[in-house]
Order: structure tokens, then sequence, then C-alpha cells
């Protein structure tokens, strides 16, 4: 009820506002309301021109263009750096081996028809291996042999002798020990060199789908690019029987002839891709790296590698994410048909030098965050900057509410100072203007008052006058009298009458003249000679 | 021989004092002055002095007092304007300052 009588005040207030006009105080109080929006609006308008309010979109943007940077340099590096030595080991393995072989009067060629040499020939590669993965902080290391042990079975055309070797913790990566497995390899070498199997183990690689196997070494055979440009990096694929992803740098192995013998290389899991370019999820935690093969304008992301604490795989519908950039924006945004949402930066990066065989590959790193994480971060920004001008421009409110009643009380004050028409007691204002003004009206109000007195003393004379005019003969001779001063028995002397007689007359003069003692009497007798005025 | 502003007096004076009474002129109102001591006034004095100079003196005091007497009765009675005479505040018309019988007068016609 109370809110009920105070809407319908404020509805009073409003009516009366229309007809009587507002109030000194909330004149005050709306202009400094509107200076405080005009105030408040303005420096919105000026961080807008300037480009301060969109600081913080800028800010998401540059940091991750940083990020991308330091993701992209991290990939070139690694991917750079093992690239290299994946070159090295071929270079050293094929050396070795056909050394080997050579001392078994055997030629690289001659490895497919003698399967029995072939054991001996991996299991003595196996520490230099080791040590290779050691070297190469990568997640595995690979040796395939174009030959296999039993030529006679049924899937020997697509089985491969070899050795394969994992790292089980790629991401200790300065481990004297690692912890390794072998995925590949003969038993034997299981044995001797304490290596335990890996779960899903065969001895021979199976390479019906293997294009990190058929592809360098189709390079190898066509072309004569030395072996640093025939290196081939394998979009991810899944180790058989396991859920794991790797890419593969693969080499082919090449004797002193030309001639091509298989393929060794080095691999980068999913888990180590994924501890080693973990971008950093402080501002976002949805942020992933993901380094992919790119096709026309869309990156294919079922051949892709994800880094960060957000399951895009798992999100990820289809296979193709298609980038587009925004005139307004820097940012680029990645969308899949029917699915999901990115925004981010890419950079190209190259994982093959000049005139590889390999070149046509383009891959990409690219550094993403879901659509809606930047709107909502975005949305909170704004939010919060609304809700900062919001609370500045409520401040100014209650200041200029505060501040108008504040200003107008002394006014008010002198006013009612004015109003009461009593300035005789009035106390300053301390306000110079108002202060001055009711001297003015005191002053005005004293000549006022004199003006008065003097019309009302003047009125007052006529009808001491007029009244006089009535008295009798009598009254008058005593009237006269003491109009010259003599007392009443002085008068009584020298009119020959009583006392008595005296004080009647007397009495009568005083009703007739409405007066009540001789001194009144002649404080008019004294005004009519000030005035000029006579009565005979 | 001492003369009253009202026709009838009568002088109570004694070898002790003055006093004297006034009447009105037209009735038997009067007025009694205060007495006034003789200055020498004892009956051995008196006696002593009678035949001598104090017979003088207090014929000298009897008429100041007789007129002192005069003047403080007159604050007594009002004098007629139209016939003079001293009349007491009852036989006296304030309005028209006349004695009641000069009042009376005039509005016979």
């Amino acid at each position: 009820m109370p809110a009920i009588n105070k809407l319908s005040q404020i509805k009073q207030q409003i009516k009366n506002a229309g007809t009587l006009g507002l109030s000194m105080k909330r004149r005050l109080f709306l202009f400094l309301v509107v200076l405080v929006l005009t105030m408040v609006l303005g420096v919105i308008i000026i961080l807008l021109l300037t480009g301060t309010l969109t600081t913080g979109l800028d800010a998401e943007e540059q940091l991750l263009k940083r990020e991308l940077n330091r993701t992209s340099r991290n990939v070139r590096e690694q991917y750079g750096q093992l690239s290299v030595q994946t070159v090295e080991f071929s270079k050293e393995l094929s050396v070795r081996i056909e050394k080997r072989l050579v001392e078994k009067n055997l030629e690289v060629t001659d490895i497919q028809y003698y399967p029995e040499v072939l054991e001996d020939l991996i299991a003595g590669e196996y520490e230099r291996a080791l040590f290779s993965l050691q070297k190469s902080k990568s997640s595995g290391v690979f040796i395939v042999l174009d030959a296999t042990v039993n030529a006679k079975l049924e899937n020997a055309q697509t089985s491969r002798v070899g050795l394969y070797i994992k790292n089980m913790e790629p991401n200790i990566l300065s481990s004297f020990s690692p912890t390794v497995t072998l995925l590949r390899g003969f038993p034997s070498i299981g044995r001797n060199f304490s290596v335990p199997l890996h779960t899903q183990w065969r001895m021979e690689f199976d390479i019906s789908d293997a294009p990190y196997y058929r592809l360098p070494m189709e390079k190898a055979v066509k072309q004569t690019l030395p072996i640093s440009k025939l290196y081939y990096w394998s979009h991810p694929i899944t180790l058989p029987g396991t859920s794991e992803e790797v890419m593969l740098c693969s080499v082919p192995l090449v004797d002193s002839q030309g001639n091509v013998f298989g393929v060794c290389g080095f691999e980068i899991s999913s888990m180590l891709f994924k501890l080693t370019h973990m971008p950093d999820n402080s501002t976002y935690s949805r942020i992933f790296s993901m380094l992919a093969p790119v096709s026309r304008d869309s990156f294919v992301t079922s051949e892709a590698m994800f880094s960060g604490g957000y399951s895009a795989r798992n999100v990820l519908l289809n296979n193709q994410l298609y980038c587009t950039k925004e005139d307004h924006r820097s940012l680029y945004r990645y969308q899949e048909e029917g699915g999901s949402s990115f925004v981010g930066f890419h950079l190209p990066v190259e994982l093959y030098p000049k005139e590889s065989a390999f070149l046509e590959q383009k891959w990409a790193v690219a550094l993403l965050i879901p659509e809606e994480d930047i709107k909502n971060k975005l949305a909170t920004f704004n939010l919060r900057l609304s809700l900062m001008f919001a609370l500045l421009m409520m401040i100014g409110i209650l200041i200029s509410y505060f501040l108008s009643r504040r200003y107008i009380k002394p006014i008010s004050k002198g006013l009612d100072i004015l109003k009461s028409n009593d300035f005789t007691e009035a106390p300053k204002t301390k306000i110079p203007e108002i202060d001055d003004l009711i001297e003015f009206f005191s002053l005005r109000n004293e000549e006022l008052q004199n003006s008065d007195e003097k019309e009302q003393s003047s009125e007052v004379l006529n009808d001491f006058v007029r009244n006089a005019r009535t008295l009798s003969p009598a009254e008058r001779s005593v009237f006269n009298l003491y109009a010259q001063q003599y007392t009443a028995k002085e008068i009584a002397a020298k009119l020959c009458l009583s006392i008595n007689t005296i004080k009647t007359h007397t009495r009568r003069i005083y009703n007739k003249l409405n007066i009540s003692s001789r001194e009144e009497l002649l404080v008019y007798i004294d005004m009519l000679k000030e005035a000029g005025k006579e009565f005979k | 021989m001492l003369h009253s502003f009202t026709k009838r007096y009568t002088d109570e004076s004694t070898e002790d004092g003055f006093a004297f009474t006034f009447y009105c002129d037209l009735c038997n109102n009067c007025w009694k002055s205060s007495p006034i001591s003789f200055s020498h006034g004892t009956k051995k004095s008196f006696w002593k002095n009678f035949f001598g100079m104090s017979c003088s003196l207090w014929k000298a005091e009897h008429k100041d007092a007789f007129e002192k007497a005069n003047r403080e009765g007159m604050l007594y009675f009002n004098r007629c304007t139209v016939c003079n005479r001293w009349v007491c505040d009852d036989d006296f018309s304030e309005e028209e300052n006349k004695c009641i019988e000069c009042c009376r007068e005039k509005s016979v016609p």
C-alpha cells in the first residue's frame, strides 16, 4: 500500500509539474542527471571511436595469435628436427644394413629371398634404433624391410618384417631408460633385450594400407631425389589393434646402388603431440590446437592431430572444417557443414623442404576456440562494461540528487526568510546573492513600513482631528489647556472649575479622542505640530 | 475684610490654627479647608502675646491661611460662566459650563 501511495504521489507530482512547473530542486536534479548521462554517453562514444571498447576483442585476438605463433613454431621445430633425424637414421641404417649383408655376401635386394638373415639383421639394429628413439624424443621408431619371413603365408604379399619400438612414456623425454615395448619385431628381440611385447604386438607389419611404407619407396624408386627430399609424413593413422593415432615420418632405405629396400622412421603419437603442443588454456578452457592437412579452403579434420583440453575430435561430425573470414573482425571462422563452428587463426606449416617429393601436401596449424566461448566471453566483457557504465550513471544520479538537495537548501531557506517578512533576526545564508536580496527586501520592507506608518499616522491624526472637532466647548477649553501642557490642577484653577469637573471633562475628552492618558494626548499634539496640521 | 470666592464661608480659626469652610453659592454643600496651625500658637503664648506683637502675626497668618484656603477651595467648586457664582459639582453642568440655575433659566422659554 505504501508503494501504491508513493506511486500516486509521484503521478500527482508529475501532473502538477505540467501545470505548476517543476520546483528548483527537481530542475537542478534533472539538469545534473542530463549532464551525467551526457558525459557518460560522451565517454562511451569516445571509447568506441578510439577503438578502446573493442580492446577486449583485440586482446583476445592478440592472445590467440601469440599462442598460435608459439604452437606453429614448436610444430615446425619438432617435425623439422624429427624429419632431419629420420633422414639421418635412414642413411645410417641403410649403410649398416648394407654392410652387414655384404658381410654375408648378400645385397639388399636379396633379403626377400633369404628370410633366415632377417632376424639377425633386425635384431642387430635394435640398440641403434633404441638409441635413436631416445635421441629423437619421439614416441616410437620403426624399421620396415621389404621382405617377409614366410613368403608362403596367405598374407605374405602385405606382410613385411621389421622392428617397431614404442616409447610408452613419450612425455618423459629426458629419461635414459624409457619404458619401451615391442610393437613389431621378432619375439627373440624382446627376450634378448628384455623388452616386453606390446599388447597388440605382431611380428610383421601389415602394409595393405600403409602409405608410410608405400609412398616413400615409390618416390624413391621413381625419382632421383636425395633421401632428404624423400621423407614422408603420414596422415594420422590408427595403429592396428589400438585406438592410438600416430603420425609416422618415414624415409626410404636406399643402398649405395640406389636400391630401395625398406623404410624407417619415427613416430609422433597423438599423446606426444597433445603433451608437446598443449595451448595455454588459462583464458579459454576449450582452446585447442590442430595440425591438419589442408585441402583447398578446408582442413581435413579426420586426418588431424589435436592438442588441448577440449576433445574436438569427439565434437567434429564431419571431416571438413571450412575457413571463412569476416570483414569487421580479424579472427577466422571455421565451420563444419551442419556442425560446430569455431573461431581462431591458422598458419601454414611447411613439413617438407623445397623440391621434396611430397611438397604438394599442405599442412597448417590452427588454434581454435568454440565460437560460443568467444561470444560468451565478449558478452561477459560487454556485460561487465555495461554494468560499470550503469553503476557510473547510478552514482552520478545519486550525486546529482544529493547535490541538488544541498544546493537548493540555502536558497529555500532564503525564500522562507523572505516569505516570513521578518528580516530582523534573519540568519545569513552565506550565499551573497541571497543575502543581498534579503537585505534589499529588508530595507524595502522598512521603507514600506515607514510609509505605511506615515500613512497610518496621517490617518490616525486625521481621525484625531475629526474626533477633536466633536468636543464640546467646555471640553475644548480643557483640551486646549492640555495641549498647552497645563496640568489638570492648573486647568481647574485657570478655568475656575473644580477638579472633579476637570476630571469629568478629561474623561470625556479621552473617550472622544480614543486616548487613555495625558501623555498620549501630548504625543498627538506633537504629531499634529510635526505634520503641520492644526485644528480649530 | 477677607474676601472669599464663594459668597458664604465660615471662619473656624482659633488661636492655634486657621480653618475655613466654604459653601456652595446655591446649596449648603461645603468644603472645609485643611487646618493650618498658627506658628506661635499655644494658650500660654497666646495670652502672653495676645496683647503683644503676636496679634498682628496671627492676623497675617490668618490672612495667608484664608487666601490659601481660597485657592484650594476653588478647586472644589465651579464658577458659572453666566452668573459667576461658585457652585459645587452637584449644582454645576459640565457640558454647559453653567450652574444648574443658569441652565434652567436658559431652557425656560
